[in-house]
C-alpha cells in the first residue's frame, strides 16, 4: 500500500507530504484550516481490505494459530491504533465519512474535493475511471509511517495460488503454481493479460512495469518506487472466516463512522461477532 | 348414461397426461428446491480443530438450531421491523396513487389518456436494481442535481440517506416503480364496469365524485384487494433497492432487510444452513400473512353479498 496525492493541489495548499500518521493527521487539519470544504480524504466502510492492510502495516496479526486453536486478534492494540486513529479523525471532521467507490467519491476525487487516498498498487487503473479529469496530477509516495524511523506497509488486497487437498494431480499443480508465479513469460502473460502486480521481486521492474501507468505519466520512477515499497510489506495472517471479519467490519464501522462514534467500540464488535462465527461452526479457539 | 361413462374410462388417461409436463416442472423447479432447503435448514457443517485438512468439516444434524437461532437473532427482527416500517409507506402510499389515477384515467372528459397511461406504467418497465441506482445518484447531494437546485436557491438540503428520510427515500423507489403496474390493474377493472350502471347513476343524478366514491371504488375492491395482497408480498420481500443503495450509504447496513441478512448469511458468511431456516421462516410469515388478509378481504366480500 501507498500514499497517492494530488500533487498540485498539494502545492497549492502548501501542504508537505506526511511521512507519519501524525504529519497525516496534521494534514487533514491543515487542509481544512485553508480550504474547509475540501477533505484530505474520506473513511470508507465499504472495503475492509483497506482497513486490514493499515492493520498489517502497524503489526497487528487478525488470526494465528496455537496447535489445533485459532487466535483472533481483530482486537489487538496494533488494530485499535489504527481505528482510534482514523476514529478521531472521523469524530473531529478533518476527513470525510463517506463510502469509497460512489458517484459521490468518484466526482470528489475528480473535482479536487479529496485530494489524496490511500491505496495500493492498483490504484492507477481506479483513479482512470473515478477521475479521468485528473490525469497527470496525482503522485505516488511510500505509505506514512507510525513512527518516523519504521519503513513497513501492508497489502490492500491479493492474491494466491492454492492446490486442494482433493486435488487428483497435486504435485502436477504445484509444480504449474510455482511456475505461473516465477517464471518470465508466466508473470508477463500475469500483468498483461490479468492486470496483476507480481510478487516475484525480479518481474516488479520487468515487462509491463518498465513504464509508469498512462495516469502517472508525471512520474517517470512509478514502478521503482513501487517495489522499493513491496520489499517493506509486513507479513499478513489470514484465518478460515475473513468473510465474517469483513462483513462485520462493513456494518460496524459504517454505523461508527455515521455517527461519529468510538471506532473502537466498532473494532470490538468485529472481534466479537469473528470469534463467535468461528464458535458456532465449532472451530477450535483460543481465547 | 352409459355409454357416456364408457366413453370417458377410454380418455381417462388424458388429464394426467396433460397434467405431466406441469407437474414434472413442479417437482423438479419447485418441490425439490423447497424440500432441499428444508433440509439443509435441519442441518449444520462442524468444523473441528483448525479446519484444515480432509473430514474437518462435516456436515450434521442440527434439529431445529438453526431455527432457534434466527428466531432469536435480533438482526432479523429489527430487519422485519424496519420492513413493516417502509411498508407502511410504501403500500398506502402506491396503491393510494394507483387508485386515484385510475379514477382520473378512467374519468369521462380526460385528453391523451393512452400517453399518460403509458406514462404512469414506464417505470414499471425499468428493472429495480436500475431504478434504484438511478434514484441512488439522485439522492447523493454531491451528484443529484436537486442538490444543486436547492443550494442554488439558498434551501435546506436533507440528507436523503440517513435515519427517517432514508424510509421516504426507499419507498418512494417503490412508490415510482410499482403504481403503474397497480394502477393498470385497477383500471383494467374500471373498464369492465358497465356502462349501464353509470347511466342509471346518472339518471339518478349522481355527480362524478359520487360515481367514483358510490360505484367505481366498491365495484373494483377485488382488485384492490388483489393489488394489496401483492403489495404486501413484494413488500416483505423488499431486497434490491436497499441493496443497491447500500454501497452508497453507511445507513444501510448488510441486513437491513431480512433477505438481505439471507443473502448475506449465505453468500457473505457462507452459512447456507441458517440462511435456509431464515429463508423458511420468511416465506412462512409471508404464507400467513398475505393469505390471512386475503381470507380476512373474503369473508367480509361474503359478509357485504350476504347483506
Amino acid at each position: 500500500m501507498m500514499f497517492y496525492y494530488r500533487e498540485d493541489l498539494f502545492k497549492q495548499y502548501g501542504l508537505k507530504v506526511p511521512t507519519t500518521w501524525e504529519e497525516f493527521a496534521q494534514t487533514a487539519r491543515d487542509l481544512k484550516k485553508k480550504a474547509p470544504d475540501k477533505d484530505l480524504t474520506t473513511f470508507s466502510a465499504n472495503d475492509s481490505g483497506l482497513f486490514a492492510g493499515l492493520a498489517q502495516q502497524a503489526g497487528a496479526k487478525w488470526w494465528t494459530t496455537s496447535g489445533e486453536k485459532w487466535k483472533v486478534g481483530i482486537d489487538d492494540a496494533a488494530t485499535q491504533k489504527v481505528a482510534t486513529f482514523w476514529g478521531d479523525l472521523v469524530k473531529e471532521d478533518a476527513i470525510d465519512n463517506q463510502p469509497m467507490y460512489t458517484p459521490a467519491w468518484n466526482k470528489a476525487l475528480n473535482t479536487g474535493k479529496q485530494i489524496a487516498w490511500v491505496s495500493a498498487v492498483w490504484a492507477p487503473g481506479t483513479l482512470t475511471t473515478a477521475a479521468p479529469d485528473t490525469k497527470g496530477k496525482w503522485a505516488m509516495a511510500p505509505l506514512p509511517q507510525w513512527s518516523a524511523s519504521e519503513n513497513v506497509t501492508g497489502s490492500w488486497g491479493g492474491s494466491s495460488t492454492a492446490v486442494t487437498t482433493d486435488s487428483g494431480h497435486k504435485s502436477a499443480a504445484a509444480k504449474f503454481a510455482a511456475w505461473l508465479n516465477t517464471d518470465g513469460d508466466a508473470l508477463a502473460a500475469l500483468a498483461k493479460e490479468g492486470g496483476i502486480y507480481p510478487a516475484a521481486s525480479g518481474a516488479q521492474l520487468s515487462g509491463a512495469f518498465l513504464k509508469s501507468p498512462d495516469f502517472f505519466s508525471n512520474q517517470a520512477d512509478f514502478y521503482t518506487k513501487a517495489a522499493e515499497i513491496a520489499k517493506t510489506t509486513a507479513p499478513s495472517a489470514w484465518g478460515p472466516n475473513v468473510n465474517v471479519a469483513y462483513t462485520s467490519f462493513k456494518d460496524a464501522f459504517a454505523a461508527a463512522a455515521k455517527n461519529k462514534s468510538d471506532f473502537g467500540a466498532a473494532l470490538k464488535t468485529m472481534q466479537d461477532d469473528t470469534v463467535a462465527d468461528l464458535k458456532k461452526q465449532g472451530f477450535g479457539v483460543a481465547e | 348414461m352409459t355409454s357416456a361413462r364408457r366413453r370417458s374410462y377410454g380418455v381417462k388417461g388424458a388429464p394426467y397426461a396433460f397434467l405431466l409436463p406441469a407437474v414434472i416442472l413442479f417437482a423438479l423447479f419447485f418441490a425439490l428446491p423447497i424440500g432441499y432447503a428444508l433440509w439443509l435448514s435441519l442441518h449444520k457443517v462442524k468444523v473441528s480443530g483448525l479446519g484444515l485438512g480432509a473430514g474437518a468439516r462435516k456436515e450434521v444434524w442440527a434439529g431445529i438450531g438453526n431455527y432457534t437461532d434466527a428466531l432469536t437473532d435480533s438482526e432479523l427482527l429489527d430487519g422485519a421491523l424496519r420492513v413493516v416500517g417502509y411498508g407502511a409507506i410504501v403500500v398506502p402510499v402506491m396503491l393510494g396513487l394507483a387508485l386515484v389515477f385510475a379514477l382520473m384515467l378512467d374519468a369521462d372528459k380526460v385528453r391523451l389518456t393512452p400517453f399518460t397511461r403509458l406514462a404512469i406504467f414506464l417505470p414499471y418497465a425499468i428493472p429495480g436494481v436500475v431504478a434504484a441506482l438511478l434514484w441512488g445518484f439522485l439522492y447523493l447531494p454531491d451528484v443529484s442535481p436537486f442538490y444543486f437546485v436547492l443550494d442554488k436557491l439558498g434551501m435546506p438540503q436533507p440528507d436523503l440517506l440517513d435515519g427517517g428520510p432514508l424510509y421516504l427515500a426507499l419507498s418512494n423507489i417503490a412508490v415510482w416503480g410499482g403504481t403503474g403496474f397497480n394502477m393498470i390493474v385497477i383500471y383494467t377493472s374500471l373498464r369492465s364496469i358497465p356502462a349501464e350502471v353509470y347511466e342509471a347513476a346518472k339518471l339518478d343524478g349522481a355527480t362524478p365524485l359520487q360515481i367514483a366514491l358510490r360505484i367505481k371504488i366498491p365495484m373494483v375492491a377485488p382488485s384492490l384487494v388483489l393489488t394489496f395482497f401483492f403489495s404486501i408480498i413484494a413488500t416483505l420481500q423488499v431486497f434490491s433497492e436497499p441493496t443497491t443503495l447500500k454501497p452508497l450509504t453507511n445507513s444501510v447496513s448488510t441486513t437491513w432487510s431480512p433477505l438481505m441478512k439471507v443473502y448475506q448469511d449465505a453468500f457473505g458468511k457462507g452459512d447456507i444452513y441458517s440462511a435456509a431456516a431464515e429463508a423458511t421462516i420468511i416465506a412462512i410469515v409471508t404464507l400467513v400473512l398475505s393469505f390471512g388478509f386475503l381470507r380476512a378481504a373474503n369473508s367480509r366480500n361474503k359478509q357485504e353479498a350476504a347483506r
